[in-house]
């Protein structure tokens, strides 16, 4: 599924626009965006938390060469999926 | 910064009514969730995938079952096999964060 999708999806059921509904959700991404590049955590109920963690820095190794070589220390990101949907995703191995 | 926060500030951003604003943003999460879990069997499940570009990819990812212990009784547990959500971040978004 993509960005086009979920807004053809989201004006179907609240009966908007298509324009409507892409317009939120570019909004949505670009907030999150600006957020998570500052480094701040987004907690969003039954869907996840999104927060930016330290990485500390590793060694790793350049498959094709055999070379070891030092990944710096960076940030990551790391999403911890919320009540809903790790529910949701438990319930289809059974 | 909350589902609060992000509707506010959406809402300000397009004009849209501060209840109109949450009740697209819950109906976007929504579909996105309910896209995400849809049942199938494991080869679909495998695929199944929500791409957003310049931000990043929501899948699922299989654990398969394993014996676990009670850290605090020492008892050994089995753990079922489970689908987890795994959000991946894209390089654009990596790109964005703070020192790199």
């Amino acid at each position: 599924m993509t960005k086009r999708e979920i807004a053809i999806a989201v004006a179907k059921k609240l009966k908007v626009t298509q324009k409507t509904a892409a317009e939120v959700l570019d909004a949505l991404i670009d907030e999150m965006k600006s957020a998570l590049g500052q480094g701040e955590r987004i907690e969003i109920r039954d869907f996840g938390v999104f927060s930016v963690r330290d990485a500390k820095k590793k060694k790793a190794r350049n498959p094709r060469t055999n070379e070891v070589v030092i990944v710096p220390a960076r940030k990551r990101i790391k999403f911890v999926p919320g009540k809903r949907m790790k529910e949701l995703a438990q319930r289809l191995s059974q | 910064m909350t589902k609060a926060d992000l509707a506010q500030k959406i809402s300000k951003s397009t004009g849209l009514t501060l209840k109109q604003t949450t009740e697209l943003i819950n109906a976007i999460l929504e579909t996105l969730i309910e896209c995400l879990t849809t049942p199938g069997d494991e080869e679909t499940l495998k695929k199944q995938r929500v791409e957003i570009r310049g931000f990043g990819t929501f899948r699922l990812r299989h654990k398969r079952a394993r014996q676990a212990r009670n850290p605090r009784t020492g008892e050994i547990i089995e753990v079922k096999e489970k689908w987890v959500p795994h959000f991946k971040p894209s390089k654009k978004l990596k790109s964005m964060l703070p020192d790199g």
